[in-house]
């Protein structure tokens, strides 16, 4: 008989369950095996949830954010050992081919995302009891012992995301930046901004609790229900626009309102998922505005050293903006909280400890 | 340098080359082809216009029901003086943060290049005006 484990997976559109499904085992030489003790819940998994992005079907896992412990490795997997406590990159990649020597691990031949659907590999997700690793070498990497299972998760995605925003954006020194978007991706595009030596970030949102958190944090709060964002914008830069935007939204509307806020010759860097939303100006206006447009998929692989140690020495902060500590069993409810915007971001535990 | 001192005179001479633009033979079906309903938002003095190019109607604001506008100029009175004297780049005028602008850019620019043959109408209004002082006295930006 085949053990089973808990897993979080889709009901119907926009429902998750949790449900008992086979426990996963070692399918290749390079494979790990990781029982999750964090698994967090992103805006992403939302979007294969409620089917924006096609594919999930009902009884598929999701999660792609988690730290565990490893349980069991490959004959092939030489830099991490069972016991050892890790966080995973959200997306597998091989390490060695022409695409992942450019870091541009999305056309890696073995890019596949954890929990992404079909269309991204139809790689099992992770929130689950257990999940399997592919490339378990490249994927994992060890969290240091006196960091929490709560700050390291943020390296697998989103803080990695927020982070690749900045840096791919071209950020520099003194340049104004505006977050289309005060979600956590967006409050931790916030939080990195003074590390790539902005300090005017403007947070555009709708939830007066976003804004709040993204003002916390240290952002110009631009609330779009009160005005043109782009009059706030505009007022606070020398009527310049801002010089880079991040896009952490991932609809038109949002485009529309980053397309509005950038200024002729700037950055919008696209860090929310799209899938088939129409562009918010034609090619002719965006060549007239010179905008330079970098659709990004956040880069674990790339960022995660760099990241736990800005997280070691105190430079960043992540778990700061979790609002809810939730079991796994309680997944259902955790996503309707996340969905309706009365979480900020919620991690959810297994109880398995190291 | 010189400017249009009053919002009165805004709306006489301004909006009066555009009520030239949209009467004329040769540019007013060009200009309501364009779709175009722009709305301007001038300072000092501060004056509201907005122009109904496909229905042919320049309208006096800020008050009473004005069209929505479909793009959205704003900026000094005197760049948009110094706009109808042809001395302004308008391009280089909105990447420098002059005039701000909402609404499609390719659009813009291509009104901004239909009102080039009005520019010298615009001096003659004001010469027949006696305002010959707001032409002639150009300031070193
Ligand atoms: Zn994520
Ligand atoms: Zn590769």
């Amino acid at each position: 008989m085949t053990a089973t484990m808990r897993a979080v997976v889709l009901d119907v559109p926009g429902r998750v369950r949790v449900q008992e499904v086979p426990r996963p085992t070692l399918e290749s030489a390079t494979d790990a095996i990781v029982r999750v003790t964090t698994a967090a819940i992103c805006g992403s998994d939302l979007h294969l949830v409620d089917r924006k992005i096609p594919g999930m079907e009902k009884g598929d896992v999701v999660g792609h954010e988690f730290v565990g412990i490893v349980e069991d490795i490959g004959d092939a997997v030489t830099t991490v050992r069972p016991g050892q406590r890790v966080v995973a990159s959200m997306f597998p990649a091989c390490g060695h081919c022409r695409s992942c020597m450019r870091h541009q691990y999305r056309t890696c031949p073995s890019f596949q995302i954890f929990g992404g659907g079909p269309g991204f590999g139809d790689l099992l997700g992770a929130q689950t009891d257990y999940v399997r690793v592919p490339l378990a070498d490249m994927t994992l990497v060890e969290i240091p012992e006196a960091m929490t299972d709560e700050d390291a998760v943020f390296t697998g995605d989103i803080l990695a995301t927020a982070y690749q925003g900045l840096a791919e954006g071209g950020v520099r020194r003194g340049d104004s930046v505006a977050v289309v978007g005060a979600g956590p991706v967006g409050q931790l595009a916030v939080m990195c901004a003074p590390l790539f030596g902005v300090d005017q970030v403007f947070a555009i949102d709708l939830v007066p609790e976003r804004l709040e958190a993204a003002k916390a944090l240290g952002a110009v709060p631009v609330d779009a229900r009160i005005g043109d964002p782009s009059d706030a914008v505009f007022d606070q830069t020398g009527n310049l626009g801002a010089d880079v935007v991040l896009e952490a939204v991932g609809n038109e509307a949002a485009l529309e309102t980053a397309w509005s806020v950038v200024r002729t010759g700037g950055t919008v860097a696209m860090i929310g998922v799209l899938y088939d939303e129409a562009w918010p100006v034609s090619a002719g206006d965006n060549w007239l505005r010179a905008v330079t447009v970098k659709p990004i998929v956040g880069d674990p692989l790339t960022h995660r050293h760099e990241l736990l140690r800005l997280i070691e020495t105190g430079k960043l902060d992540p778990a700061g903006i979790i609002s809810h500590t939730m079991d796994l069993d309680d997944a259902a409810e955790a996503y309707q909280l996340f969905k309706e915007h009365r979480a900020n971001k919620i991690v959810l535990k297994t109880g398995a400890t190291p | 340098m010189a400017t249009l001192t009053s919002t009165d005179d805004v709306y006489t001479y301004i909006g009066g080359i555009f009520r030239e633009a949209l009467a004329d033979p040769v540019l007013g079906p060009q200009l309501a082809a364009s779709g175009v309903v722009l709305r301007l938002d001038y300072r000092h003095p501060d004056a509201v216009l907005v122009v109904d190019f496909p229905g042919g109607t320049v309208h006096l604001g800020p008050d009473g029901e004005l069209p929505k506008a479909n793009i959205t100029l704003s900026m000094e009175t005197e760049l948009a003086h110094q706009y109808w004297l042809g001395r302004v780049n308008a391009a280089a005028a909105l990447a420098k943060g002059q005039a701000r602008a909402k609404g499609s850019i390719p659009k813009i620019l291509k009104l901004a290049a239909l009102a080039k043959p009005l520019f010298p109408r615009y001096e003659a209004s004001l010469r027949a005006a006696g305002l010959d002082r707001l032409v002639d006295e150009v300031g070193v930006r």
